[in-house]
């Protein structure tokens, strides 16, 4: 539906072909995210329509998703991808845009679809409305380079939350105008997406555990674990944990004592509780939404590809 | 479908906020609550005894889903948590 897409909007083939490069990078850690795609057509389907009604609002959502990641990228300065790395940040930045506008453009697609104008308007709707909460949170989110635990929260759920909420409610919408599915289905999305933030802050723990590559000193401090050290521990030792994040990339000693004061603290347990949580709160959510079916089932099977149960 | 269309289509949704959900989350204890099963031995004594009565004691409370994880999760896990662990299931997931 991309190509479709942009071989109907008269754009240049040298520009389309730079939106396709972008469109393949990966996501933090290596991660693909085609497979979180799926998740508008499985929410239709669970809620008793036709995963391929959802193809616009995927499509847009992948957009939607390859368009903030270049962006991220660009505003924290990470290590360009090849495509750009020659012409520098502004080309990410056009690429982006692109991107951004071909996702609007899939969405005109959703008025092909045999379904009641009022259900296409709504999904896109439901698709569109949460970006400035989404921009919101990445506004605080840069001007936070410390947030509280209540910050961290309130920052990933309008960011990585509302994101892949929005994935699950458009797909949803598409087949169903009842409220209770709805919030269900926005439930189960907004606890999907925290997951996916907190398996993401733990990939900066890599060169921390593994006492190797390059440690990403400003992301630490981003992170879960930071930001619950700085709801439990004192000042002192906060300020210790700090100091020695900033150590971390020269002196390696650090990183053995950042990992204790992170378990010692309970740091490791509270991760583990939270990452249980979020699970149960996705599949309640879930079962709120719609009847159990092989859709909601496959669902299921995505949520614990994600976290497996701890029972 | 014309902005206008979208635009009169905002009023008949609901407007979720997100965060406002995580916000009435965070106002429980789960928090302060592992620190002290951590760091405190008279805490985590009367929590294996009684979970209940250790967060009545300390004006602690837990949503359900903590609670669960706490009291039962935990106890099929390995007793000691370790971060290395936890960072390397986590490189594995897709």
């Amino acid at each position: 539906m991309i190509e479709q897409v942009w071989r109907k909007s008269g754009a240049w083939p040298e520009f389309i072909e730079v939106m396709r490069l972008a469109l393949r990078s990966k996501s933090e850690g290596g991660r693909d995210p085609s497979l979180w795609a799926s998740l508008p057509g499985m929410c239709c389907q669970a809620a008793g329509g036709e995963a391929q009604w959802a193809d616009p609002v995927a499509a847009a959502w992948l957009l939607f998703f390859a368009a903030a990641h270049l962006m991220d990228s660009v505003e924290d300065q990470d290590e360009p991808d090849p495509w750009w790395a020659a012409q520098g940040p502004g080309l990410a930045l056009n690429a982006a845009t692109g991107l951004y506008f071909s996702a609007c453009l899939a969405l005109q697609e959703l008025n092909n679809l045999p379904i009641p104008y009022e259900a296409q308007r709504a999904a896109a709707v439901q698709v569109l409305q949460p970006f400035l909460l989404m921009s919101s949170g990445q506004y605080v989110d840069f001007n936070t380079p410390k947030p509280t635990l209540d910050e961290y929260w309130r920052i990933a759920g309008a960011k990585s939350g509302a994101f892949f909420s929005l994935a699950c409610q458009a797909g949803a919408r598409l087949a169903t105008d009842q409220p209770q599915a709805l919030q269900g289905f926005q439930q189960f999305g907004l606890n999907i997406g925290l997951l996916v933030q907190i398996l993401d802050d733990l990939a900066d723990y890599r060169a921390l555990t593994e006492q190797k590559g390059a440690v990403d000193a400003r992301g630490l401090l981003r992170s879960l674990p930071a930001a619950y050290l700085r709801e439990v521990c004192t000042n002192e030792a906060i300020e210790r944990f700090h100091g020695l994040v900033w150590k971390a990339s020269e002196n390696p000693g650090a990183l053995g004592e950042i990992i204790q004061i992170i378990e010692q603290n309970g740091g490791a347990l509270y991760l583990l509780a939270e990452l249980d949580k979020r699970r149960s709160l996705a599949l309640a959510g879930l079962k709120r939404a719609a009847r159990s079916s092989p859709a909601r089932d496959a669902l299921v099977a995505l949520l614990d590809k994600l976290q497996a149960p701890s029972t | 479908m014309q902005v206008a269309d979208l635009l009169g289509c905002v009023t008949e949704i609901t407007l979720f906020d997100p965060t406002i959900y995580i916000f009435m989350e965070e106002k429980m204890s789960l928090a302060q609550v592992v620190h002290r099963m951590s760091t405190d031995r008279d805490f985590a004594a009367q929590w294996k005894l009684d979970p209940e009565g250790a967060l009545a004691q300390r004006g602690l409370r837990l949503s359900k889903e903590e609670l669960d994880f706490l009291k039962v999760g935990l106890k099929r896990r390995d007793p000691e948590v370790d971060l290395s662990d936890i960072v390397k299931k986590a490189a594995n997931w897709r």
